[in-house]
């Protein structure tokens, strides 16, 4: 199966700062790529190269089998942006927006409201964008990524400081646009959301791109296996870790879950925070 | 380029644009300028002459005057009506004619014709309608003039009133404003509110976007100008000479508004850039203006090419073959000036994302 978006020895410099150092990755058709860093690790330079909108200083992009340009109306018609910035038209309403954009896509018998409704806009689709909250203007801006169905669809820190209800709509959104087979690439720096959605992550950080794989096999691979068991007598309050590994853990375990005093057992599975910690040395902090 | 998406972003631009402060206000300019150019230059610095009548009879004075153009005519019914005519400063001056007036001038028996002034009147108005009272009454005696008067001003350019040298200068500010301030606000508001990345993402290429804003540019320029022109009564007899110097003039200015546009980041900076620059642009005008100042400094100018055959056209009747050249000058700019626009746009999609 060929990738929907092949990446190779990408790179980007503004000025003296290298944003972006020789990345190579790729992405199934039908895969979310979560990519995590923390603020100025590359990801959004890595989207502009993407999308078109930067060119890159060295490497070769291919996106469903063609090479990236900003004037390959072919390819940008086959993909969708969400950017991290609230770039819509404040004085058009969310119905105006979504039209405007799919006269650009060249679609026709193009149904606003079914898409007005996906994201929770229909009440408010002929309001004007500038009435809208921020979690409102996210969700258009997730209506207008999709608006033209998208092969491969990018999306810049979708959920960044967005209430649980948009987040979890947008989410949902995400998940069904995989489901109907498009790629994804999702930056943020959100671990639990990666986490959540992606079939694969990639760790970024000061432009170098450290890991790509799966969370249960980065989990499998960087986490502690091991159960933490607290237990009580009184005011007297004693843990045990129990490295799974190791030859009598078997014992151990069923020893202290048997004993009277047992008050709680727990997985110590690696975060991929603690993960992204480890393999890059610095954390995912905003 | 694809037309299809142009026109999408044309449609776009338009619905924008009606609900901008600073776009409506283009579209209303020409209206305002000429009205502030009527009460200014017009009413105010050139009134018109006011006569109030009250004739008794039929008096071939009356219908004469009412046939003159360049003087204001009011009828009053009695002579109180006459008196508070002149009592308000409502008339210059009153005439009083009585029945009989014509046949007693005929036969000759030199009737009283009483004259009430305003003593608010310009002398000026005074004299202009005596004279023409006075000529009035020779013609209706069948009485040739005693003189042959030939009037001269020390300058052909002098002869012109200044609400009429102004017209120029207005459709300049026009071409000017609307011009290079519609294309180059349109991409500056795309840029600011990150709407232009969006657009940069879809099929729509860069120059797309920067033709359809300068697409728009031309045609509300061009009816702007057409507008200002036929308000201000300038439409001339020369309608191809001056389409072709407005067109020059459009494509020269839409230029110059695209390099605003890709050279400000933000309407701070456009507002910065046309505030500083475009009065250099305005430039030429004062060479029109103040005839005395040596013209050659005008050719410095790069709306000079397009402001003298405007200038030609409304004002002396220049045709074609009079204006050819500059216009040509003038396209050449403008070509010059687009060319310009491909690097700079460059700089600003790196700038977009930076």
């Amino acid at each position: 199966m060929d990738p929907a978006l092949f990446v190779e020895n990408l790179s980007y410099s503004y000025g003296q700062l290298k944003a972006v150092q020789g990345i190579s990755f790729h992405l199934n058709p039908g895969e979310i790529l979560g990519f995590l860093g923390p603020n100025g690790a590359g990801k959004s330079t890595t989207i502009n190269m993407l999308t078109g909108q930067l060119t890159p200083d060295t490497g070769l992009i291919r996106i469903l089998g063609t090479e990236m340009s900003l004037d390959n109306p072919e390819v940008q018609a086959r993909i969708g942006v969400c950017f991290e910035e609230k770039n819509l038209y404040l004085n058009m309403t969310g119905r105006e927006n979504l039209k405007f954009f799919s006269r650009l896509f060249g679609l026709k018998d193009f149904d606003v409201d079914t898409l007005l409704r996906k994201v929770d806009l229909a009440q408010r689709a002929d309001d004007r964008v500038s009435r809208y909250s921020k979690g409102m203007r996210q969700r258009l801006m997730m209506a207008r990524a999709i608006i033209n169905s998208p092969d491969v669809l990018f999306l810049d820190e979708p959920t960044n400081g967005l209430d649980p209800v948009s987040s979890r709509t947008i989410r949902n959104i995400i998940r069904e646009q995989a489901e109907r087979g498009a790629s994804v690439l999702l930056t943020t720096h959100d671990m639990w959301e990666a986490d959540e959605l992606s079939d694969r992550v990639a760790f970024l950080n000061e432009g170098k791109l450290y890991v790509v794989d799966t969370p249960d096999n980065l989990k499998m691979k960087y986490g502690r296996r091991s159960v933490k068991i607290r237990l009580g007598s009184g005011s007297q309050v004693r843990e045990e870790t129990i490295e799974l590994g190791a030859a009598d853990a078997g014992d151990r375990i069923r020893t202290l879950v048997n004993s009277d005093n047992l008050m709680t057992i727990h997985t110590e599975e690696a975060t991929l925070e603690d993960i992204f910690i480890e393999i890059t040395g610095r954390g995912l902090d905003v | 380029m694809n037309l299809s998406r142009v026109w999408s972003l044309i449609s776009g631009d338009l619905r924008l644009g009606l609900r901008s402060p600073v776009i409506l206000w283009l579209l209303i300019m020409p209206f305002v300028i000429t009205f502030l150019l009527q009460v200014v230059f017009v009413a105010l610095f050139d009134p018109k002459p006011r006569i109030c009548i009250q004739d008794s009879g039929e008096s071939e004075i009356t219908m004469a005057l009412e046939r003159v153009e360049g003087i204001r005519l009011s009828l009053a019914e009695n002579p109180e009506e006459l008196k508070e005519y002149i009592e308000n400063n409502n008339a210059d001056l009153g005439l009083v004619i009585e029945d009989g007036f014509d046949e007693a001038v005929r036969d000759g028996q030199k009737p009283e014709l009483k004259f009430f002034l305003s003593g608010e009147s310009l002398a000026s108005n005074r004299i202009i309608i005596s004279l023409l009272v006075l000529d009035l009454l020779r013609e209706m005696e069948d009485r040739d003039t005693p003189v042959e008067v030939v009037l001269r001003t020390g300058d052909e350019d002098e002869a012109i009133p200044i609400a009429r040298k102004l017209i120029p200068a207005i459709v300049l500010l026009v071409l000017i404003i609307t011009g290079i301030f519609v294309p180059a606000f349109m991409l500056v508001e795309e840029k600011e509110h990150g709407t232009l990345r969006a657009i940069l993402v879809t099929p729509v290429s860069l120059s797309d976007v920067l033709f359809s804003k300068a697409l728009l540019g031309f045609v509300m320029t061009i009816a702007m100008c057409f507008i200002t022109l036929a308000l201000n009564g300038a439409l001339s007899g020369q309608p191809l000479a001056l389409l072709a110097t407005i067109i020059a003039g459009t494509v020269v200015c839409n230029a110059i508004g695209l390099i605003y546009g890709t050279l400000a980041g933000n309407a701070k900076t456009l507002y910065t850039l046309v505030k500083s620059l475009n009065i250099l642009l305005a430039g030429p005008i004062l060479f029109y203006l103040f005839t005395g100042l040596p013209k050659w400094i005008a050719k410095i100018f790069p709306t000079y090419w397009f402001i003298d055959p405007l200038y030609s056209i409304t004002l002396e009747n220049a045709d074609f073959s009079d204006i050819g050249f500059k216009l040509a000058v003038a396209l050449v700019i403008g070509i010059v000036l687009f060319i310009a626009v491909v690097p700079l746009s460059r700089r600003m999609m790196r700038k977009l994302t930076e």
